[in-house]
């Protein structure tokens, strides 16, 4: 199963260019919280946050994220499974995918990258810059599918 | 009409074949050949059916060997309560279900036949459904869900389902699923967590109750004590100067007493946290040993102590409670015992690598406890005799305390005894030993001796003011060994209430205190005119800024928390100016370290900024989870688990490194590595860091909400 890492060329621009609607599958109350706090007020961002993958695949397709960011190491579902259970969702499937976890080795960023997401942030991250970061990988995903779509 | 039956008929009519038959012959042989066509046709159709059913018996007596063990087991799972079913790989749809589907739901089985199975769960659980059964198809494997069913009757029903794929020649050919009813378990779960909730709640009302009626006891009790001080340095004749002692004795008395009876509370609610910080096992036998040698030598009594072959130097633990129990066994040892002496012994058993049993007695040749009193002790507010109360004073909490304590420390507290020969209290605790050298610079130094006459020589009014009740009474008890009486205040409040009462030379201040902290309470007093006492700091931290904060804030002094003789000697010296004296008392102290650099309080500040009221959530659970973690840590190391250590040092990592705390992060990364290399029982040093580090990030961060707190 592989995931699309660039966005579908039939997205019409104007709706889908700004980033607004992130969703955040984190188990940590902490940084769910630290998180939160950067992406809404720092980045001003709407953030919905799942506490599992489970909680994620139930709620997650009314918000109809953008972006989602995924933490990797979850008790139940990780972030793995996350991302495939996804593809299943039609909601879901076609939405970018961020890894935001401290289990960040060449060799599992790479891993990230075969599973089909979108870009890595690693844990702990700064939560004055997150919002900034997630927006750089935002523009680099949509300038991504403009490169694509020239091709 | 060469039909035999044709014939024989005719002949019975009489008929002649050349005459043509009379009307009446003709309808009896229409009626006789009728007759006999009715009969042949119902002989055809008996023996047809007949047939029938031979070919059937036929049929089934063939097939029956091979179907017949099917068709039991088919019965068999009509009986399964669990509802079972199987679903089409095509479209997901119900092929079967057996009867229990029924009784769950309430729909008539051959309803769902055909239907697709994620439109049983409710809409909102649907993606679940339709992803378990993705994973099935896609993985092959079995998965396990829980789901809310909608119901005939409109209740929803939770349930755990598992949903297996059925292979024939390597295909799935459809799949195999269970429901277990979930609903009454949910149930019941939500009702214990609710009683449980209702029950904790209640006690921690009670607990407040308690804690605010000792307050509001302990506030007039400090004006009787202080004032009765204050009236022994008037001149009094020697029969005013007895009563007036009298008074300030059973004040103390009565101070002790609610103050043990607000410990008792905070141990037996579970409030108490105790703290895991390396110590020195002798030093802290040696330094209880200490407070009760004033009361021995007063009595003539020899106390001992001895330490078994094999005893670590230093263990991690909490270095006051464990005081606290020798202190008030000691306390009782001394107390009950008129002649001969009083002896500790402790004995320390290996029972894993870093991990020992510490066996403690503390033996005296005192009155001893008769066999039918001897459990009773334990109990709240029980004593050996009832007379005792009268003759020995005393609250009867200490020892229901100190089992308390013993249980915490995850050991057990038990007395034998011999009426007229003396007793003997033992008690254990499990602790590990620090060997590994970070924590060297640490553990402080054995104290010198207590200069038994400083008080004479430095006359000094001492008012302790700390909200812990053991902190209090180390501090009061190493005071008293110096020669001075200090009195004692719980916040910040009583404090300025004491000072508006008497002027006091000298306030050993807690920095953290509720009501009114140390530093705000510091600047009250500078901003009151003259007598201004000398305040010296007491805190928990060990960070620089902490000590800077104290004196920007007007204290002219500091010591650590656990209070040390040497170093509460040497802030006192300071206090009167004796500098080269307190300098010569510390010249060989390890300087305090600097862990600033360890954590970046900037980033909780930063957050502090975006979201002031949500910050105070956050840090407290943040501390609650890295407690937790820290535990698992440790545990896994213990245990040799490497699994269980890289998901718990992994998600301390991210929490850690999330809210600055940077070099704890580094520790937890470095457990992380150690868990990967498969060295989970070899990383004992690193949960020692880990520890320290720990406590260092906690007093911090407690500090920073103690401070936002007071901002609002």
């Amino acid at each position: 199963m592989v995931r699309r890492t660039s966005p579908p060329l039939h997205d019409s621009a104007s709706e889908a260019s700004e980033l607004q609607r992130v969703l955040l599958v984190e188990d940590e109350l902490d940084i769910q919280t630290v998180a939160r706090m950067a992406l809404e007020d720092l980045g001003g961002l709407d953030v919905e946050v799942c506490a599992s993958g489970e909680d994620a695949l139930v709620r997650g397709p009314a918000f109809r994220p953008q972006l989602v960011l995924l933490d990797y190491m979850m008790p139940g579902m990780n972030g793995r499974h996350t991302l495939e259970a996804f593809a299943a969702v039609p909601a879901l499937a076609e939405v970018p995918i961020v890894f935001l976890t401290a289990r960040a080795q060449l060799d599992e960023v790479a891993e990230y990258h075969r599973l089909g997401a979108i870009d890595v942030i690693i844990k702990p991250f700064d939560p004055m810059s997150l919002a900034d970061e997630v927006q750089a990988v935002w523009t680099r995903y949509r300038a991504g599918s403009t490169v694509g779509s020239d091709a | 009409m060469r039909h035999p039956l044709l014939r024989r008929q005719l002949e019975q009519l009489s008929l002649r074949p050349d005459e043509p038959p009379s009307a009446e012959a003709w309808q009896s042989f229409l009626d006789r050949v009728g007759g006999v066509y009715t009969e042949a046709y119902q002989t055809r159709y008996r023996l047809e059916q007949e047939l029938h059913q031979s070919k059937t018996m036929a049929g089934e007596l063939a097939d029956r060997p091979r179907s017949s063990s099917a068709g039991h087991a088919l019965s068999l799972l009509d009986e399964v309560p669990e509802t079972l079913f199987t679903l089409a790989v095509r479209d997901g749809s119900f092929l079967w279900l057996n009867p229990a589907f029924e009784t769950l739901t309430g729909w008539p089985r051959s309803e769902w036949i055909g239907k697709p199975f994620t439109s049983l769960s409710l809409r909102e659980d649907r993606s679940v459904a339709i992803a378990s059964i993705h994973q099935v198809l896609l993985g092959g494997t079995t998965e396990t869900f829980r789901l809310r069913l909608r119901t005939r009757s409109g209740d929803d029903r939770s349930a755990e389902m598992v949903l297996k794929p059925l292979l024939q020649n390597g295909e799935i050919v459809r799949l195999l699923g269970v429901i277990r009813d979930n609903t009454l378990h949910d149930r019941i779960e939500r009702d214990l967590r609710a009683a449980k909730e209702t029950a904790e709640q209640a006690s921690r009302e009670k607990s407040e109750f308690l804690a605010n009626m000792s307050h509001e006891i302990r506030t007039p009790m400090n004006g009787i004590i202080g004032m009765t001080g204050l009236m022994l340095e008037t001149p009094l004749d020697e029969r005013q100067r007895d009563f007036v002692e009298t008074i300030r004795s059973s004040g103390d008395t009565l101070l002790t007493l609610i103050n043990d009876i607000l410990d008792f509370s905070k141990v037996e609610s579970g409030k108490l946290e105790l703290e895991n910080q390396p110590f020195d096992l002798r030093e802290c036998v040696a330094g209880s040993l200490d407070l009760v040698a004033a009361r021995a030598a007063e009595k003539g009594l020899r106390l001992w102590s001895s330490f078994s072959e094999g005893c670590p130097e230093t263990v991690v633990g909490d270095v006051t409670r464990l005081r606290q129990v020798l202190v008030n066994l000691l306390g009782n040892s001394v107390k009950f015992t008129d002649a001969g002496e009083v002896e500790v012994r402790v004995a320390a058993e290996r029972i894993g690598p870093m991990r020992y049993r510490l066996d403690f007695s503390v033996r005296d040749t005192g009155v001893g406890i008769p066999d039918d009193r001897i459990d009773r002790i334990f109990e709240s507010f029980s004593q050996g005799d009832p007379s005792t109360t009268r003759k020995f004073g005393g609250t009867g909490l200490g020892l229901a305390i100190s089992k308390h304590l013993t249980e915490l420390m995850g050991g057990r507290l038990w007395a034998e005894s011999e009426v007229g020969l003396g007793s003997t209290f033992y008690f254990n605790m499990h602790t590990t030993a620090a060997e590994a050298a970070p924590v060297s610079e640490l553990i402080d130094r054995p104290s010198r001796r207590i200069d038994e006459r400083l008080a004479r020589r430095l006359p000094l009014r001492i008012l302790i003011a700390d909200d812990s009740v053991v902190n209090q009474k180390v501090a009061r008890m190493f005071l008293e060994r110096m020669g001075y009486r200090a009195d004692l205040a719980a916040n910040g409040l009583e404090v300025l209430d004491a000072l508006d009462r008497q002027s006091y030379d000298v306030v050993l201040m807690d920095v953290q205190m509720p009501e009114l902290d140390g530093l705000e309470t510091t600047r009250r007093i500078r901003r009151r005119g003259e007598p201004q006492p000398s305040i010296i700091a007491v805190t928990a931290g060990a960070m620089r800024g902490d000590r800077e904060k104290c004196l920007a804030a007007g204290m002219d002094g500091y010591v650590s928390k656990p209070v040390q003789a040497e170093e509460l000697q040497a802030a006192l010296l300071r206090c009167a100016g004796l500098d080269d004296e307190a300098e010569a008392l510390q010249s060989d102290r390890a300087p305090p370290v600097d862990d600033s650099k360890g954590i970046n309080l900037e980033v909780l500040a930063d957050l502090h900024r975006l979201r002031p009221q949500v910050m105070s959530g956050l840090v407290s659970n943040f501390l609650n989870s890295a407690e937790t973690k820290v535990l698992a840590i440790r545990g896994a190391v213990e245990g040799d688990d490497p699994e269980a250590l890289e998901i718990a040092a992994h998600g301390l990592k991210g929490s850690c490194g999330t809210l600055g705390a940077m070099r704890m992060a580094e520790v937890c990364a470095e457990l992380v590595q150690a868990a990967r290399d498969d060295a989970a029982s070899g990383a004992d040093d690193l949960v020692l860091r880990l520890q320290h580090e720990h406590q260092l990030v906690r007093s911090a961060f407690l500090r920073q909400l103690e401070s936002w707190k007071q901002a609002t």
